[in-house]
């Protein structure tokens, strides 16, 4: 890169050509003062405080927006210049009220810091009232025009992160004010960007702060939705969590939250959490204490292993829950029960996914995000990257702008981007392989590698007109992405849960691994949950020991025996294709111990777990909540939310970060894995744990993946556990074959699911600001299939599958193409999950309109 | 190591602040030691104590109402000047509602840590207005000091003149919540007045203070 020499205020100073005079500054540590300037979005140059003095030119220049040039000679203290600034924000001062004892910025405000850092006490400018018109009918978030000090950082945010574009400046000289660009009520992600951002509060949260800033403390800890895992800080005070912020230039989000993140922190204090543990007396769960419920359960346990054997008790795992917990609890299962049956509901669901994915480690699949930030294309596939991990999103948006990269977006519904993709397909549900292979065969070179013949010589039989017909993508468009894949210099595919979720997916994922090492790309795969990863990597697997290691093996056997000083079982009960819950049905198994899920809602196959939960013998629930299917259980351990408690979580990268303990637990509830320890050790085991940190160091001794890490050593950007794939390049030919699809002919609807933007698993229906986004599931269509039933937006109808059928309202929408519906998940008045059953299929649905 | 002494503290040098040393007699002489003579004297000055003001109290004097000082307290209770710090309460506006905005300022100033705010806002007319939500002081903690009082910018906390029925048997009835607090500003003008002029606030833009 070139480099020039200027100076600033008599100090030489070599900087990049392309940095402004703001950062060749700050690199040199001197201080300019600013107000709209912020890093992460590109120069604003609204509020002129950042004025600086440059040698020949007659006017001050606002450095935020003046390039280095060879030779300047810069002054920033010239008392020309600090008159200018002092006026400036004078001028800022003369329409804004002095509110700031009412005002939620007080005490983080920039324009009390600029104002008391001038010096300015006194104003001797003044001005006409303009009447204003605040903004309180907005969904949480609120706009005071008053204190609006025009700096359009707000504005700049919601175009350049979030991609929404929802601002205007609307009027304007003293009575410009901020709108929306409709001028209707705010409808946009709600992700609080420019609440974060705005300098004053002229911009608020809808969730009125209660408490003033300074008496905030501010708590590091991990938002516990997504598989992002966005770095936050609990803002508590005396033992209560009154909002969440972030932090610029920390961790994978830059500051960046979505409205989960920012607002559906209000679970944590609701009223329904449990606050004691329960148990069942008849037909009622009563308030019980822990030690009767302990005693009860681990009677109950070992009743049921001498009479029926350790196999008979079943575990399964949470997505939700921390390394530290789900380690614990295939540790119990293990040496106290002498049991393998354990699970969590991804692999139950998907379980040859898994084993294929992560467990062999061949498949570079577990990546840095930095692989985006780095790329000049980004392939989304089977993905929305807007409302499935919206943080990626925001990542994918910030390199289009400051790389100019493109972005392809593929999927079967036309889930789009903002800004509009560069390319986007839109392919039928089952025939993602023969897509993948279709753009290989069009971009394919002649490189050396493992299996390339045996796959060369396989696409030579692909038709192009074949794909293109099959998959609905036209034949021009796959060229056109061919050809940018392929002018690419650092690629990167990301994708999404409709991979990790399809009957095909292993195959998928090895079709655009295939991709990927054509084109010299890296993929990237999100997942679902804060510890999707985690889970998997604790062993919380009926057959794996944690680290991906085979109960078969022997060898495994002796090392976890020697960690462990237990004896453990040979082999594990399960059978391939056959889950805990199918063994449930099957009467195999007596006991049944759920941390943290709910798995009436979140099994793929509800109608099944229903059965399951009534059949069960002895069913231990732990969860925050009475969920759905606590509600069957027999005992149930109140377990504290993630602010209450220490672990750490593995997101999608492969990240290991900490959460940290904000406020006491709430009511008697603790920590999982200290449920867990009380029950080992009350059923004779010797787990010896006193802190989070003594779970952790055995976790990093036990699993090499997070080998050499220790517990104090994670800090802000956390630690990337050490998922390095061994292997070369490796060809695989992967053949699409058809999908079984499920239902009649009158069945016309392919039925697809997924998460919404505003929710995503049962805790988010918790939090009163989520459901004042989104309460009501609603069922996507396409406006021409609508037309076709007579049915218009918002009409309720009953979908109906083979399985059973739901009522839900209607939305009518291009996201779905043709012959295509989506339900979200999760919800409990709608339970999509009730729609399936079977994992290896398409399922078809039909949609009556229910007569008013 | 050796300190300097020529600096000074404010206006004082150093060297004037050391410390002088009292000498305290405490060797009693043997009049003294004898202690008898000492009790009879303490004897005597409290029981003529005593029957000059019974007597006063029985027969007072012609136009006075007594001729001793003695307040009879509880059946007497004395005048409280304005400038008197009694227990803080919450001024009450004259629609009932409180005129505290919770901005925080007072608990953040107590030295004693005994207040604690937990905001929120109310529709007042077309706009939002912020109030306490929950306003609680701790009067086993309070120690008086008026500072809260001398910080709130919106005349919202008073020291009022009440002294009386703050001791409890249990402390946790010492935790006045925000009913317990409220007094109607008509009872507290004066008290405000006085705060305006003391603290200076007389100059404050008292226009938007309802
Ligand atoms: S925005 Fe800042 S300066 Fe303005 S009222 Fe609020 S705290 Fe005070
Ligand atoms: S609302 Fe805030 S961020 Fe937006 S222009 Fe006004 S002051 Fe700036
Ligand atoms: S909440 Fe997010 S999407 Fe909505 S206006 Fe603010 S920045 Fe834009
Ligand atoms: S009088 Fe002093 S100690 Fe008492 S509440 Fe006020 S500031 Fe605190
Ligand atoms: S200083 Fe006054 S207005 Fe502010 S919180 Fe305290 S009592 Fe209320
Ligand atoms: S910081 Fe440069 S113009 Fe605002």
């Amino acid at each position: 890169m070139k480099k020039v020499t200027l100076t600033i205020d008599g100090k030489k100073i070599v900087a990049d050509s392309k940095k402004t005079v703001l950062e060749a500054a700050a690199e040199n540590d001197i201080y300019i003062p600013t107000m709209c300037y912020l890093k992460k979005l590109n120069p604003i140059g609204s509020c002129r405080v950042c004025l600086v003095d440059i040698e020949g030119a007659d006017d001050p220049m606002t450095s935020c927006q003046l390039p280095v040039m060879e030779g300047m000679v810069v002054s920033t203290k010239s008392d020309r210049v600090i008159e200018l600034r002092q006026l400036m924000v004078k001028l800022i001062l003369v329409n804004h009220p002095v509110d700031c004892t009412v005002c939620e910025r007080s005490g983080e405000c920039r324009l009390q810091d600029i104002t008391y850092e001038f010096g300015i006490s006194r104003q001797d400018l003044k001005a006409e009232p303009v009447e204003r018109v605040k903004k309180y009918d907005w969904k949480l978030i609120r706009y005071n025009p008053y204190l609006c000090v025009l700096c359009e950082r707000c504005i700049m945010v919601c175009h350049e992160v979030q991609g929404v574009s929802t601002y205007k400046i609307k009027n304007n000289g003293f009575r410009s004010v901020i709108d929306t660009v409709d001028e209707k009520p705010l409808d946009c992600d709600f992700c609080g960007q420019c609440i974060a951002v705005c300098p004053v509060g002229a911009m608020s949260s809808g969730l009125v702060l209660q408490a003033r800033s300074w008496e905030l403390n501010k708590v590091r800890s991990v938002c516990s939705y997504c598989g992002v895992g966005c770095p936050i800080n609990l803002d508590v005070k005396k033992g209560k969590v009154y909002r969440v912020t972030s932090d610029d230039n920390i961790g994978i989000n830059n500051g960046n939250l979505c409205a989960m993140g920012r607002f559906g922190y209000q679970f944590i204090d609701t009223e329904d959490r449990i606050k004691t543990p329960l148990i069942r007396k008849g037909d009622r769960l009563v308030p019980a204490s822990w030690d009767e419920a302990l005693k009860l359960v681990s009677a109950k346990f070992k009743e049921i292993k001498n009479s029926h054997g350790g196999d008979a008790i079943a575990g399964i795992g949470s997505e939700r829950a921390s390394n530290e917990d789900n380690y614990l609890f295939q540790k119990f299962f293990r040496t106290v029960l002498v049991s393998h049956n354990i699970d969590n509901l991804l692999n139950m669901e998907n379980s040859s996914f898994g084993s294929e994915v992560f467990e062999k480690f061949d498949l570079p699949i577990i990546n840095s995000t930095e692989y985006i930030t780095k790329s000049d294309i980004i392939f989304t596939f089977g993905a929305d990257a807007c409302e499935e991990n919206p943080v990626i999103g925001n990542i994918i948006r910030v390199t289009m702008r400051d790389r100019e990269a493109r972005l392809i977006v593929g999927s079967s519904r036309d889930v789009g981007f903002r800004p509009p993709p560069d390319f986007r397909m839109v392919y039928k549900y089952g025939t993602e392989v023969l897509l993948i292979n279709g753009i290989i065969k069009s971009i394919i070179g002649s490189r050396e590698s493992e299996g390339i013949k045996e796959f060369l010589d396989y696409l030579k039989g692909i038709k192009l007109e074949d794909v293109s017909s099959r998959t609905s993508v036209s034949k021009d468009l796959i060229k056109a992405i061919s050809l940018s894949l392929i002018k690419s210099k650092s690629p990167v595919i990301l994708c999404g849960r409709e991979i990790y979720k399809h009957p095909r997916g292993v195959e998928i994922i090895h079709a655009l691994q295939n991709l990927a090492n054509i084109i010299n790309g890296n993929i990237i795969l999100y997942r679902e949950y804060c510890n999707s990863q985690g889970v998997n990597d604790m062993g919380v697997l009926p057959d794996k020991y944690p680290g991906y290691k085979n109960v078969a093996d022997l060898e495994a056997k002796g090392d976890f025996e020697k960690v462990w000083g237990v004896t453990l079982p040979v082999k594990g009960r399960m059978t391939a294709g056959r889950n805990i819950i199918d063994d449930v049905v099957d009467g195999k198994i007596k006991a049944l111990y759920i941390m943290g899920e709910d798995i009436v809602l979140r099994s793929h196959n509800g109608n099944q777990a229903r059965e399951a939960l009534k059949k069960i013998d002895f069913l231990i629930v732990q969860d925050m909540f009475l969920s759905e299917t606590a509600l069957f259980a027999d005992v149930v351990f109140p377990s504290a939310s993630f602010s209450e408690r220490e672990g750490t979580f593995t997101n999608m990268e492969g990240r290991i970060q900490k959460i940290n303990k904000a406020i006491e637990p709430i009511g008697e509830s603790r920590a999982d894995w200290v449920i867990i320890k009380e029950l080992a050790n009350k059923m004779g085991g010797s787990f010896k744990y006193s802190f989070t940190e003594d779970v952790f160091k055995e976790i990093a001794a036990a699993i090499p993946l997070y080998g050499g890490i220790t517990y104090s050593s994670i800090k802000n950007n956390g630690k990337l556990a050490n998922y390095q794939s061994q292997s070369k390049k490796k060809f695989r030919v992967v053949q699409h074959s058809e999908i079984e699809s499920i239902g009649d002919s009158d069945m016309p609807f392919i039925f697809l699911s997924g998460n919404t933007f505003f929710h995503l698993g049962t805790l988010s229906r918790k939090s009163a600001a989520m459901n004042m986004l989104t309460s009501e599931c609603i069922v996507e269509i396409n406006p021409s299939d609508a037309e076709k039933l007579k049915i218009n937006d918002k009409d309720t109808v009953t979908v109906k599958s083979k399985n059973g059928n739901i009522t839900i309202k209607t939305k009518v929408t291009n996201k779905s193409p043709q012959g295509v519906v989506f339900i979200p998940v999760n919800f409990e008045n709608a339970p999509a999950n009730i729609l399936t059953n079977k994992k290896d299929a398409v399922i078809r649905v039909k949609i009556i309109k229910n007569e008013q | 190591m050796s300190y300097e002494l020529n600096y000074t503290v404010g206006s004082i040098p150093l060297d004037k602040l050391k410390p002088k040393k009292v000498r305290k007699n405490i060797e009693l002489t043997l009049w003294e030691r004898l202690y008898i003579p000492e009790i009879a004297r303490g004897m005597i000055v409290t029981t003529r104590h005593f029957i000059v003001n019974m007597v006063g109290f029985i027969f007072p004097p012609e136009g006075k109402k007594r001729k001793i000082f003695t307040v009879y307290y509880p059946e007497e209770k004395l005048t409280i000047h304005v400038a008197y710090r009694g227990r803080p309460v919450l001024v009450q506006r004259e629609d009932g509602k409180e005129k505290c905005i919770a901005c925080g300022l007072c608990e953040r100033i107590c030295p004693a840590f005994a207040i604690s705010i937990i905001g929120g806002e109310r529709q007042r007319g077309n706009d939002m207005e912020r109030y306490p939500v929950s306003y609680t002081l701790d009067m086993s903690r309070c120690v008086y000091c008026g500072l809260c009082e001398e910080v709130c910018p919106y005349e919202a906390i008073v020291m009022s003149n009440e002294y009386e029925g703050l001791a409890e048997y249990d402390r946790e009835n010492m935790i006045y919540p925000k009913e317990k607090l409220l007094v109607p500003v008509a009872k507290l003008q004066k008290r405000i007045e006085y705060v305006r002029k003391i603290y200076g606030k007389s100059n404050y833009d008292l226009r938007n203070m309802i």
